[in-house]
């Protein structure tokens, strides 16, 4: 099985870098002579120049339905075409795409592609992240079916002190992994929070205010 | 027939739009800015209004205020590529009946179109329907819808018209007259108030005549 | 007379087909929206262009929906980047279900692609090729 980067530079290339140190079997697609040349000096892997929105350039890497596509180059557009010829013309099941427009996470899953990574919102996330000390959305999922939200018990909560199983969750709420003193620790019913706890929740929109307020209070 | 006065500075915007109300088979004027909208306003009745908001000399926001101070009451909508929402919102405050963006499509301005030949239909509908409760003797609820024709419609002849029935029937013809008088003014074609107003005319000479013979066969009597 | 009911046909790309091909579009009495990324494209379009210009990323949805996209009868994707094409072709296929859909594109490769999507492809090379295998049928023909 391999894995296939189309696309992209700094990504790719670092992506490259840690990829081979855990020993995957990577295959590089550019268009960039040069920066093929670059890659082809300090990373061993098979590098090809060519553009990867292209049926033959993408034929030469020998791609099979086992392997992992990742399109990471800065353009939407080239990013849809390389996903598209890999899902329906060679039959790839697992593709990544790189977007860059935050409105094309949308567009893509509606045009049948799931695997979407946007970093624009994922860095805006990061930053609220920083703001906001005590409750953060990390991300949705499912496209927003799904909430994660992270927080950190403090003294006053009434959740602190209490087993997992007495706290009264709603329906629809769970509390997937707590990091305690950097270790994450997968709670069960009588795991009891304690000050500090990092809580990881996942939970339905719908949901979201009442777990919140169990957990913390009134906030 | 349907009949819309257009208000664009642009030759094409007002072309596109007048070809997508011929498709209707529906008429249309159309006048470059706000001042030869008023004139044409002035006269011509039309079944509704298109209008642009940026024009040079008066513009659209200009001539929807104007429009309400004469008490012009077609139903308007604005065709506009502004989309700022405070602007939007003054228009609305103006009592326009829609909002459409540039670029449109035909259907949009057709849709506009039905929708604004539509309130015109029910100010048929109602006096049709208010004449019947006229006839009933329903006059309490006839008076209901007449007071909303009003309002909708100030400039109209038909709900002065209507007062006028609802007086005949009451037997008042003196108000009655009055009604009929001031709907012809505002529209000396109306019909409907000529005939009436002729009949009224007819039963009050009819009801002198009645009185004088009255008067005559008393003296005589007395005598 | 005018019973014939006008399209609502958005063009993207204002490059020498998309400039033609709009300008003829708003002259047979269509409603024609032109969008390109580049303002100063819209100069070719001739002076009897009666439709709508939209400077904007067809890329980004944002300027799709500015044309109004939803509403769309037709789109033609005629911009010359193939890719950009696609994309244009694709969610205007299945993210608004325009059923009259028509790109532009260069390279023949990705053809299965649209014909997948049920979009119409116009490959100038391919019509160049077959137009002249006619000439040149016909000059051999006549030689014989």
């Amino acid at each position: 099985m391999k894995i296939i980067l189309a696309g992209g530079r700094r990504i790719t290339y670092n992506l490259a870098k840690l990829l081979i140190s855990k020993g995957s079997n990577l295959v590089i697609i550019n268009r960039d002579k040069r920066y093929c040349e670059e890659l082809a000096r300090q990373i061993k892997a098979l590098i090809i120049n060519g553009d990867a929105s292209r049926i033959e350039i993408l034929q030469r890497a020998e791609i099979f339905e086992n392997d992992i596509v990742l399109a990471l180059t800065p353009l939407d557009e080239d990013n849809l075409i390389i996903s598209q010829l890999c899902k329906k013309v060679l039959g790839v099941m697992n593709v990544y795409t790189l977007v860059n427009d935050p409105e094309n996470v949308e567009v893509f899953h509606k045009l049948g592609i799931e695997n979407v990574i946007n970093i624009t919102e994922m860095l805006s996330g990061l930053i609220e992240q920083r703001v906001s000390s005590k409750l953060t959305n990390i991300m949705s999922f499912e496209e927003g079916k799904g909430l994660v939200l992270q927080l950190s018990v403090e003294e006053d909560f009434p959740a602190n002190g209490i087993m997992l199983k007495d706290l009264g969750l709603p329906k629809g709420a769970i509390i997937g992994a707590i990091t305690r003193e950097e270790e994450l620790i997968v709670p069960h019913g009588e795991t009891v929070l304690k000050t500090g706890d990092r809580l990881a929740i996942m939970c339905k929109p719908s949901v979201q205010t009442q777990t919140v307020k169990t957990i913390a209070g009134k906030d | 027939m349907a009949v819309f006065l257009i208000v664009d500075d642009e030759t094409h915007i007002r072309n596109m739009l007048k070809k997508a109300l011929e498709e209707l088979e529906y008429e249309a004027d159309s006048v470059a800015n706000g001042e030869e909208a008023l004139r044409a306003l002035f006269e011509k009745r039309y079944d509704g209004l298109f209008t642009d908001l940026k024009m040079p000399g008066m513009n659209g926001l200009d001539l929807l205020k104007a429009m309400n101070e004469e008490t012009i009451t077609i139903p308007k909508v604005v065709v506009s590529v502004c989309t700022e929402a405070d602007k939007i919102i003054q228009c609305f405050q103006l009592g326009i009946m829609n909002y459409i963006t540039k670029p449109f499509t035909p259907e949009e301005i057709k849709a506009a179109a039905k929708q604004m030949l539509k309130l015109k239909i029910d100010i048929k509908e109602t006096t049709q329907y208010v004449k019947g409760l006229i006839q009933q003797n329903a006059l309490s609820s006839a008076e209901k819808y007449m007071s909303k024709l009003f309002s909708a419609y100030p400039s109209s002849p038909i709900p002065h018209y209507l007062y006028g029935l609802k007086n005949l029937k009451e037997g008042d013809l003196a108000k009655s007259l009055k009604h009929l008088k001031a709907s012809l003014s505002l529209d000396e074609s109306y019909d409907p108030a000529k005939r009436q107003l002729e009949e009224i005319k007819v039963m009050l000479e009819s009801k002198t005549e009645e009185k004088e013979k009255k008067g005559k066969t008393d003296h005589g009597e007395e005598k | 007379m005018a019973k014939r009911n006008s399209l609502y046909i958005i063009i993207v790309g204002c490059g020498r087909l998309g400039s033609t091909i709009a300008s003829n579009l708003s002259n047979k009495g269509h409603s024609v929206v032109v969008v390109d990324k580049v303002e100063s494209s819209f100069d070719h379009l001739t002076q009897e262009f009666t439709g709508f210009s939209i400077v904007g990323n067809a890329t980004e949805i944002v300027a799709l929906k500015k044309a109004k996209i939803d509403k769309a009868d037709m789109v033609l994707a005629l911009t010359n980047n193939d890719n950009i094409n696609y994309m244009v072709s694709q969610v205007a296929k299945e993210v608004y279900n325009i059923e009259t859909v028509i790109a532009r594109i260069y390279n023949p490769d990705n053809v299965m692609l649209f014909k997948q999507i049920n979009v119409r492809v116009i490959i100038p090379m391919l019509l160049a090729e077959n137009y002249f295998n006619r000439i040149f049928q016909e000059i051999m023909g006549e030689e014989k």
